[in-house]
């Protein structure tokens, strides 16, 4: 008897139903008699608009289809095939060129523990998907692209702007019994503008964006406020001297970092030596006391769905409580071997928090602050060195100088290199956690990039190592 | 139990001799007796096994049912990739058919991408593409009216002179990568005894190991437009991938790891994999493995400035993420502003035309997708035929990757230089669903005088470094200067290489590099290619190509630790 776990459909879905998954998953299970077999089935629907210098360079939208049959005989190795049409006749010949191939695999032809899938085990609900924003794929979104650039164009600047609408269907189903699938949505917008009389041009700008499972929470008008207020603020930026100083970090900023510290928590790499928790035990205070770090699939900010295109479960966790580390992740298979009660993949979807203290909003960081750089978001991010953390990347989108408690001047963009295990244990004020868009960030993965739920901060002596027009 | 370096050499040597990896070549004999040439003729073949896939034809009718459907639509022009991918990376496979539609209204394009390959999915989408681009060409007049006399006209006139595409011969035909074994007519037996014993040579190298990788992917894509073009292209492309890697038991983590030069992707079929070097080649790299690896082995300390010469991979890498992307003139006209980024090599009228060179006059580059390349086509993803063209000629820029959108913008100059304006065949879509953008074909950077070896460059060096086996690059987001951080770091004192160092980095600003700093190049026996990943569009998109380039002696370079923060 298969178990199935669906997520109650929605009549306006771009892409491919549970039902539909489903019906899927059996049929091509059911066309094997091989023990070992797996099949994941992702259906992306996207829409996108790109303004560039106010004008709409592109848009973009479609769907494409992926179907992962993996399939092994026993001890064998197992043997996979992608293909993207769903035809019988295309998967019937899927399935007959892996029970072939398989079986001429070396490798016992026993079943051993280790060839076997897992127990199918509970899975969490799955809360990211938004009827609204599965809508908005079929909206017209040169209405919002007029939306955010009219203000730019108002305030006399320049400007670019990303719209994007995404929705996915999952399903991971094998011969064991497990079916699950999940839907989810994603939207984001993000507004770039900087003065043309600036002699920077757009090396001088404003940066705002929001992200949201829900595209009716996003509010275009604010965004492109916010971007133009920046965009203002930043013309004419002055060159200052790199060095350690005291860093107001907005959530863009620190999006960018913290998405970063997932791999962090891999139980594997952490037991072998590799990540900054390497020479620490559970319980050891890694950060300050105020910070908390949690995924949940389910949380009301940005959840995601709830397993892996393995079949995996996601399960919230709490990875480090009031700057305690609580817990690692453990893959299900090494989680069994170790004796650890749940595996859990390690996250890619976080929320930073700070759970004792009073919370600071931007301004009230910056009325807070003698003399220091507020940084409004990074880019470019990469890993130096991962012992310890250390990561590079460049101020973007708006870097100023504050002194006596106002922001006084736009400074040219920064080169940075420091470690949150580093700067996170010298904070010295904290905001309230949101989530926020990444804008253009090949170097997190595909778009779009799983909810970073994140506060600013106020930190001493960030290292801003260089300026970043010189490297 | 610790292995001293003696005992190291020792071991893996006979682990070598004892695997017939040297010259007496049994380990060919190996590699021959589980090629095609004894193949079991009764097994069957890759492709009998597999869902079949459309044939061209039928793409052929489907893209110019496209076409039809954007041309009564309204758009000014349209076109489409549609076709079908067969990769293999034995024992898996990967099937993947997709099309992408791309159509422009006045200064407006739209595109719309898919996978349903029925005449009612791709007509719509060729209608939605349309649509698409006669609303953001509406949004766009808006915009304009908005701006109308003030500083921004500046900004879209610029766009508006670069979006009138120039017009492109209407092409049509067949092409076929030249290819002598398809690698989908090789028996599955064929791959599992050329899996297994590259397995089997490879961990038979004791302290050594080594990687080697299997992949052939072969591509039908149909490319139609509203102006006619028609043409197919069949392009095979892989090979195998093999490094080699030497570390000691008693510290995992200390690895020497060179790719095996001449090995790649390539523009040929199952034929590839049937070369009598292979067992040589794989020794000759593990010989250099170990001797690189029995170097002493120390914390880099001594930040400051010093000479330093990159093997053909580091600069390969180097010149990869910085020149070659500051080429890219969807970069230098800032249709990459929002994405990946800007380019130092602005505004081109005034780079093409300096009469200072923008770099040393050691370097000159090309680029050209002619076989046996990776990059090999006949037509580029918009129906030109690409040429191989120079790109920095003795320091001077002359040419870009450049689009039927972006060549106007070098009209003047190539007026000037009497050369007809035309794009060079640079669009590229990596898939027929992507949106086809500029990228740079097999880039070649010329080498030095002949007798130029690594030897040789660093012979005169009193103290510096010599960077091995590739660099991880990081640069800044206009290319003006990045990081590097290489793959092994070699202490030079004297002339000699004296000790391998861990966390090292270095910083550089691109023109000081390239225009002063770069001091020789080596000769043609130090060129090393690497593959250049790139990102662009929003949401990104790899781009990757093949870069070629020589050993390089460079001046005054900042070299870091990666492990102190400041």
């Amino acid at each position: 008897m298969r178990e199935t776990t669906v997520v109650p459909d929605t009549p306006t879905s771009p892409v491919l139903s549970s039902d539909a998954l489903t019906t899927l998953a059996h049929q091509i299970l059911d066309m094997t008699t091989v023990d070992v077999a797996s099949v994941t089935v992702t259906h992306r629907a996207a829409g996108i608009t790109r303004v560039s210098r106010n004008h709409v360079r592109l848009t973009d939208s479609g769907d494409t289809l992926q179907l992962a049959l993996r399939l092994g005989f026993g001890g064998r190795g197992q043997i996979g095939i992608r293909i993207n049409q769903i035809d019988p006749d295309t998967l019937h010949r899927a399935v007959q060129y892996l029970e072939r191939i398989a079986h001429e695999q070396p490798g016992d032809p026993a079943p051993t523990p280790r060839s076997m899938p897992l127990p199918s085990p509970p899975y969490p609900h799955n809360t990211s998907w938004s009827d609204g924003t599965a809508r908005a794929l079929s909206l017209d979104r040169h209405g919002v692209a007029a939306a955010v650039v009219r203000p730019v164009l108002e305030a006399g600047l320049t400007g670019t702007a990303f719209i994007g609408v995404a929705a996915e269907s999952k399903m991971y189903a094998d011969k064991q019994g497990a079916c699950i699938t999940g839907q989810s949505t994603d939207a984001e917008i993000a507004v770039t503008a900087w003065d043309p009389d600036s002699p920077d041009g757009p090396a001088s700008s404003g940066w705002a964006g929001a992200a949201s499972r829900s595209w009716g929470t996003l509010d275009s008008h604010r965004i492109a406020a916010d971007a133009v207020h920046l965009a203002r603020l930043a013309s004419h930026p002055i060159k200052l001297e790199p060095g350690r100083r005291t860093a107001i970090l907005g959530r863009p900023a620190m999006a960018q970092i913290v998405r970063a510290m997932g791999r962090d928590y891999d139980a594997g790499a952490t037991l072998m030596g590799f990540t900054p928790l390497s020479d620490h035990k559970l319980h050891d205070r890694i950060l300050d006391t105020r910070i908390t770090l949690r995924s949940d699939p389910n949380d009301p900010d940005g959840g995601y769905l709830p397993f892996t295109d393995y079949g995996d479960p996601r399960y919230a966790m709490t990875w480090l409580e009031h700057g305690r580390l609580t817990n690692l992740a453990y893959a299900p298979r090494f989680a069994a071997t170790s004796g650890v009660a749940q595996g859990n993949p390690w996250p890619e979807s976080l929320r930073l928090t700070a759970e004792t203290g009073p919370l600071l909003t931007v301004d009230e960081m910056i009325a807070n602050c003698a003399e220091g750089i507020y940084v409004n978001r990074v880019a470019d991010i990469d890993m130096v060195h991962r012992k310890s953390g250390l990561l590079t990347g460049v101020t973007s989108g708006g870097c100023f100088l504050i002194r006596n408690g106002k922001i006084e001047k736009a400074v040219k963009d920064f080169r940075f290199m420091d470690s949150a295990y580093f700067f996170l244990n010298k904070l010295v004020a904290v905001g309230q956690a949101e989530r926020t868009a990444f804008g253009y960030a090949p170097w997190h993965g595909e778009w779009p990039i799983a909810p970073t739920i994140v506060p600013p901060v106020m930190v001493h002596d960030f290292n801003f190592s260089a300026l970043a027009e010189n490297v | 139990m610790s292995v001293s370096r003696r005992q190291f050499l020792t071991t893996s040597v006979a682990a070598l001799t004892s695997a017939g990896l040297g010259a007496r070549s049994e380990g060919m004999a190996f590699i021959s007796r589980a090629l095609p040439t004894a193949r079991r003729t009764s097994r069957v073949t890759v492709a009998s096994c597999l869902p079949e896939s459309p044939a061209a034809e039928q793409f052929r009718a489907l893209a110019l049912v496209a076409v039809d459907a954007a041309r009564q639509g309204g758009a000014d022009y349209a076109d489409i990739r549609i076709g079908v991918l067969r990769e293999i990376y034995p024992p898996s496979v990967q099937i993947a058919l997709g099309y992408g539609v791309r159509a422009r209204v006045r200064d407006a394009w739209s595109f719309q991408h898919g996978t349903i390959l029925t005449t009612d999915a791709v007509a719509a989408a060729a209608r939605s593409a349309t649509l698409g681009a006669h609303v953001a060409a509406e949004t766009n007049a808006r915009f304009r009216s908005m701006v109308a006399g003030s500083a921004h006209t500046t900004a879209i006139d610029v766009v508006d002179s670069i979006s009138d595409s120039i017009s492109a011969p209407v092409v049509r035909g067949v092409w076929e990568s030249p290819v002598a074994i398809d690698p989908f007519s090789v028996t599955v037996d064929d791959y599992q005894r050329l899996t297994a014993s590259l397995g089997l040579m490879l961990d038979r190298l004791g302290f050594v190991s080594g990687n080697g990788g299997v992949y052939w992917g072969v591509e039908t894509r149909v490319f139609a437009a509203t102006n006619g073009s028609l043409v197919t292209q069949t392009t095979t492309r892989g090979g195998l991938t093999l490094s080699v890697s030497a570390t000691l038991p008693h510290n995992m983590l200390d690895t020497v790891d060179f790719t095996v030069p001449g090995f790649g992707w390539t523009s040929a079929g199952f034929e590839a994999a049937l070369r009598s070097d292979i067992a040589t080649r794989m020794a000759e790299i593990a010989e250099e493995t170990i001797r690189w690896r029995a170097l002493p082995f120390r914390r880099f300390s001594d930040v400051g400035r010093y000479p330093v010469v990159f093997d053909g991979n580091v600069m390969a890498n180097v010149i990869g993420h910085t020149v070659s992307l500051a080429l890219d003139s969807d970069r230098a006209v800032g249709n990459e502003i929002e994405a990946s980024g800007r380019s130092f090599l602005t505004p081109i009228a005034e780079v093409v035309t300096a009469s200072k060179p923008a770099f040393s006059p050691l370097l000159t580059m090309t680029s050209g997708r002619e076989t046996p390349s990776a990059t090999a086509v006949r037509w580029d993803d918009e129906g030109v035929t690409p040429e191989t063209f120079s790109l920095v000629d003795k320091g001077h820029v002359v040419d870009y990757y450049t689009t039927r959108e972006t060549a106007p913008v070098l009209a003047d100059w190539y007026r000037r230089r009497g050369t007809p304006l035309r794009s060079r065949g640079c669009l590229v879509a990596p898939t027929p669903g992507s949106i086809p953008m500029a990228s740079g074909g097999d880039v070649r950077v010329a080498p030095g005088e002949q007798g130029t070896t690594i030897g040789a460059l660093t012979r005169d060096m009193s103290h510096g470094f010599l960077l091995l086996g590739g660099a991880e690059v990081i640069a800044s987001p206009g290319l003006t200067g990045g990081y590097m951080r290489p793959n092994i770091t070699v202490e030079i004192q004297r002339g000699l290489p004296v000790a391998r160092l861990s966390n090292v980095w270095l910083a550089f600003s691109t023109k000081a590099l390239f225009e002063k700093g770069l001091v020789a190049l080596g000769d043609g026996s130090t060129m090393r290619t690497a593959d250049v990943d790139t990102y662009k569009g929003m949401p990104w998109e790899t781009f990757r190509h093949p870069l070629t380039a020589p050993a390089a002696l460079c001046k005054e370079i900042d070299v870091m630790q990666t492990d102190v923060h400041g």
